[in-house]
């Protein structure tokens, strides 16, 4: 059993959903469009940092390039661990919806 | 693609501001991310959006910053502070030995700062001081170094050197100023007008300018003038100098300064010294100092090459050379320095061991009571304190109770200033306004004693494995402590051996004083008055004699030209029969009069003395003494031809060699003549003090005051003389006992700590073994046979480091005790005992306790 905060889940399945491409900046807009919920640049470096140490994604340096002032991207990826903890929160997820009763519509 | 130019980068100082408070983890991904993202918005919505929203950015991230940081480094520090006052009060007895060792090592440490700097600022207060240089004479006829030169080579030094600025000297004199009724015997001198220009004695009154243009003119100092004049103004009024020399005030000065090795408290044109010598331009005659003031650039040693035979271009014989001296070094190294830079060394070094002894204590102490922190360190560990915070945590600890330490050594040192001012004829203080040596001293010991103390306890309990501690009830005091206990070993070893080095040194300073004071000088020094000849006592020498002998107490009189304590006079060109022309005759010479073997008791070993029956004695006799015959190798030397300059004669006599010198030196050649009128000095031999003493004294000053009533009476003991030339030497000596009580003190303060540790230790084993049948005599001695036997190892260290530092010391003396074995048992033997009492006394408090008491504790 995983045990995951909610911003780590929604960072791992950023990053999962990212694929080849997925680095501070997209994850960071990806949350900000998929969630509609303005993250600041920071707040989600913690996460990834967590998920970092407990060895769900792995980091990868990209070529440095001019407009990060010199400087690498730095892409993150799911490890099989990080898989193992998606399918695992996946089916909780499911399972904990199942056979609820619906909740009405509303607007978000 | 994009092009991209400068403005495109974020503003430099919001950038370093990011940079520092993202967390390390994260800062470069962060930092990129960053970049690109105001990239972006400045291209898409212009600089200033992207500006703003980087700095809001910024201002977004300093808050987790201040958290993170400050607030938590807060909390911990709070922690360990309350945590370290808990232990400190939980564990009264240690917390005392600790800090009471510390401080009492620290407040040596500042006395010995205070006195070394004392040292070291000596005539460093004048502006010039940098630019100020002694011409001495190194001459290598005597192999010795005159402070004096001769009048003519200053004015010749400024006159040819153009980097000599200026120059003055100074004839220094001992004479009495009288001014209406009061007369006073004051030190003071002859020195050229530039003497207030070149050196900084600050001017009360008077113009400095021309205070000492004029010829009759005299600067007094503050004292001087409270003395004389009192409150009323002094400038404008009268001193007489010797009775002969009438001079007119024209300026006070402030009293010189203590670390000045000038000592004068009046001034006197030197144009006066010049008209009454009877040879001013003689470049041979070594008499007064002189002193250069150099150019800013001007190096002394560029100098020194150039001027070192200037002596022999004007006539004076091969042998001496014209040296310079910096005057910042002559309170330290010249050979009239009244410091010595050797015991700045050594007592430095006798600091730093001191205040290593009282860290020792720490360092044992903690470790050997570290499992009362291993519950703490397990718990720390396990919440995730890493080996750096507790290293932090531990040192942080101990400068704390070094900080502790340090303030109640400023109070120590506070109350012990006067003593060591007493000791030293210093005015010390703990001014620390302005001083940032001083300061800074002081902040080097509290970190040194922190670091030293704590860094061994700090690694040493950081390293405990939680795991370990925690699982087990049992804390791992024994396991893998070998290792550790030896070490503390070492340590008390250390400890003691510093002790009883410091103690055998300690006894053998006293064993060569008192040697000194008993040993047989070849004359007798006890019952011996001596009173400087001065006005008509002088000038009517037979008659003040001749007079003082009427009286019966009075034994013998005898003039003699130097006191017999210390003579100094040398001279090189004595002839004889026989004589190798080659051979060097440098010898020592007295004026004496017929009695004056007499008096002194010496004994003559050939020939006579001087005697009122030849009359010729007066102009042809001269006595020697054996180490002069061995010199000048000859044999049967009474009725031997001998003369020096015009006076030519023959050898009448020979007495025993007798210590006319400090016992430094071995006993040279010496040679008396007898020339009735030329003393300086009138040495009286009296009946033994049972005669009242008071009465003596009362009757020669009324003669004194028959002939000389112009002159203050003066006189002294000779064996007080006597003693006075080993002042420093019994100072030095008092110094050392004093540190060494405390060394040994603060050892057995630690070790009396450790005692009390080890019985806590050993209560059950103590129980166990008096239930079984041991008796209290038996535990005694199994536990206090360890300590005794680190104590005798220390011996073996301190034996061989003693012994030679002591025959190091004893290498300044001529004539030395012997050392002999006595000393290093005796030394022993008292560290032993000292350790023995303070280790019994847990010993016997362990031993006598109630088993039944000590085994119910669980």
């Amino acid at each position: 059993m995983y045990l995951l905060s909610r911003s780590e889940e929604i960072v791992l399945v950023a990053v999962w959903k990212l694929r080849e491409d997925a680095y501070g900046v997209t994850i960071r807009d990806h949350i900000n469009q998929t969630i509609g919920y303005e993250w600041s640049v920071g707040a989600i470096y913690a996460p990834l940092h967590r998920l970092e140490k407990k060895g769900l994604v792995r980091t990868k340096k990209g070529e440095p390039t001019s407009e990060r002032g010199g400087r690498s991207k730095i892409y993150y990826e799911v490890t099989e661990e990080g898989k193992k903890a998606l399918h695992q929160m996946k089916r909780v997820h499911e399972a904990i919806w199942q056979d609820a009763p619906t909740l009405g519509y509303k607007k978000s | 693609m994009r092009k991209k130019s400068p403005s495109h980068r974020p503003p430099m100082m919001a950038q370093w501001l990011l940079e520092r408070f993202v967390d390390r983890n994260i800062r470069y991904s962060a930092l990129g991310d960053f970049e690109e993202i105001y990239a972006r918005i400045a291209e898409y919505e212009g600089h200033l959006p992207a500006r703003i929203w980087y700095w809001k950015q910024v201002a977004k991230s300093f808050p987790p910053f201040v958290t993170d940081s400050f607030y938590w480094r807060y909390t911990m520090f709070k922690n360990y502070l309350i945590v370290a006052f808990r232990k400190m009060l939980r564990q009264k007895l240690f917390s005392l030995i600790n800090i009471s060792g510390l401080a009492i090592g620290m407040a040596i440490c500042i006395l010995i700062l205070l006195w070394v700097q004392d040292e070291l600022n000596y005539d460093r207060f004048h502006t010039n001081a940098e630019n100020i240089v002694r011409v001495v004479i190194n001459d290598q006829n005597y192999g010795v170094r005159w402070p004096v030169v001769s009048i003519p080579i200053g004015p010749a030094l400024k006159q040819d050197f153009p980097e000599v600025l200026d120059m003055v000297r100074v004839g220094d004199t001992y004479g009495l100023i009288t001014s209406g009724e009061k007369k006073h015997d004051e030190y003071g001198a002859y020195v050229d007008p530039s003497f207030l220009d070149i050196f900084s004695f600050p001017m009360i009154m008077g113009n400095p300018e021309t205070a000492l243009s004029m010829p009759a003119s005299v600067v007094i100092s503050r004292e001087l003038a409270e003395k004389f004049f009192g409150d009323s103004d002094p400038l404008g009024e009268s001193l007489r100098l010797n009775q002969d020399l009438d001079l007119t005030v024209t300026g006070v000065i402030e009293d010189m300064p203590q670390n000045s090795h000038f000592d004068l408290d009046f001034l006197v044109s030197f144009e006066i010294y010049r008209k009454r010598d009877r040879d001013p331009d003689n470049w041979g005659r070594f008499q007064i100092y002189t002193y250069i003031l150099l150019q800013e650039s001007a190096s002394y040693k560029d100098l020194a090459t150039k001027v070192s035979g200037l002596l022999q271009q004007h006539n004076v014989r091969e042998g001496p050379k014209l040296e310079l001296e910096p005057l910042t070094r002559i309170h330290l190294y010249a050979s009239d320095g009244r410091g010595d830079i050797r015991y700045i060394y050594i007592f430095a070094i006798v600091a730093v061991i001191i205040l290593a002894i009282a860290c020792i204590n720490f360092t044992n102490l903690s470790t050997a009571r570290s499992s009362t922190r291993a519950k703490e360190i397990g718990m720390r560990k396990v919440i995730g304190a890493g080996k750096s915070d507790l290293v932090r945590q531990f040192i942080g600890e101990s400068v704390l109770i070094s900080l502790i330490s340090f303030a109640c050594a400023v109070m120590l040192v506070w109350l012990l200033l006067p003593t060591l001012n007493n000791l030293t004829d210093k005015h010390l203080t703990l001014n620390t306004h302005g001083n940032w040596t001083l300061l800074a001293g002081f902040v080097g010991i509290v970190l040194f004693a922190g670091f030293l103390a704590g860094s061994y306890p700090a690694f040493f309990l950081s390293s405990f494995k939680p795991g370990n501690i925690l699982k087990s009830s049992l804390i791992p005091l024994h396991r893998g402590g070998k290792k550790r206990t030896l070490f503390r070993k070492a340590l008390v070893v250390s400890q003691f051996a510093v002790s009883i080095f410091l103690i055998i040194s300690t006894f053998a300073i006293f064993k060569q004083l008192h040697f000194i004071r008993n040993k047989n000088l070849g004359y007798q020094k006890d019952h011996i008055i001596s009173i400087p000849l001065r006005g008509n006592a002088s000038q009517q020498y037979e008659a003040f004699k001749n007079e003082l002998l009427r009286d019966s107490r009075i034994l013998s009189a005898t003039g003699v030209s130097e006191s017999p304590v210390v003579i100094g006079k040398i001279h090189n060109g004595y002839e004889w029969e026989g004589k190798d022309p080659e051979k060097e005759s440098r010898m020592y010479e007295v004026l004496v009069d017929h009695d004056f073997i007499k008096t002194l008791d010496i004994t003559i070993v050939q020939g006579r003395d001087f005697s009122k029956d030849y009359a010729t004695d007066i102009s042809k006799a001269f006595i020697l003494n054996e180490a002069a015959v061995k010199g000048m190798d000859i044999n049967s030397p009474v009725g031997k031809d001998f003369s020096f300059g015009d006076r030519m004669g023959t050898i009448v006599g020979i007495v025993k060699d007798f210590h006319f010198r400090p016992l430094h030196e071995e006993i040279g050649p010496l040679v008396m003549f007898c020339v009735p009128g030329n003393f300086n000095r009138l040495c009286l031999k009296i009946r033994p003090e049972s005669y009242g003493l008071s009465g003596t004294l009362r009757y020669i000053e009324s003669v004194w005051e028959k002939f000389a009533p112009d002159f203050p009476f003066q006189y002294t003991f000779l064996d007080a003389a006597f003693d006075r030339l080993y002042r420093s030497e019994q100072k030095t000596g008092r110094i050392f006992g004093y540190f060494t009580f405390l060394a040994i003190f603060i050892s057995c303060l630690g070790l009396f700590g450790l005692s009390v540790q080890i019985a806590e230790q050993r209560t059950k084993e103590i129980g166990i073994r008096k239930v079984m049948g041991g008796s209290v005599s038996g535990i005694t001695l199994r536990l206090t046979g360890d300590f005794i036997k680190w104590v005798a190892v220390a011996n073996l260290i301190a034996w061989p480091a003693a012994y030679l530092a002591v025959m190091i010391w004893l290498r300044n003396y001529a004539y030395r005790t012997n050392v002999g074995v006595i000393i290093f048992i005796l030394a022993s033997a008292v560290a032993l005992l000292i350790a023995f009492v303070t280790v019994s006394f847990q010993a016997i408090k362990a031993a006598v306790a109630d088993p039944v008491k000590i085994l119910r504790y669980e």
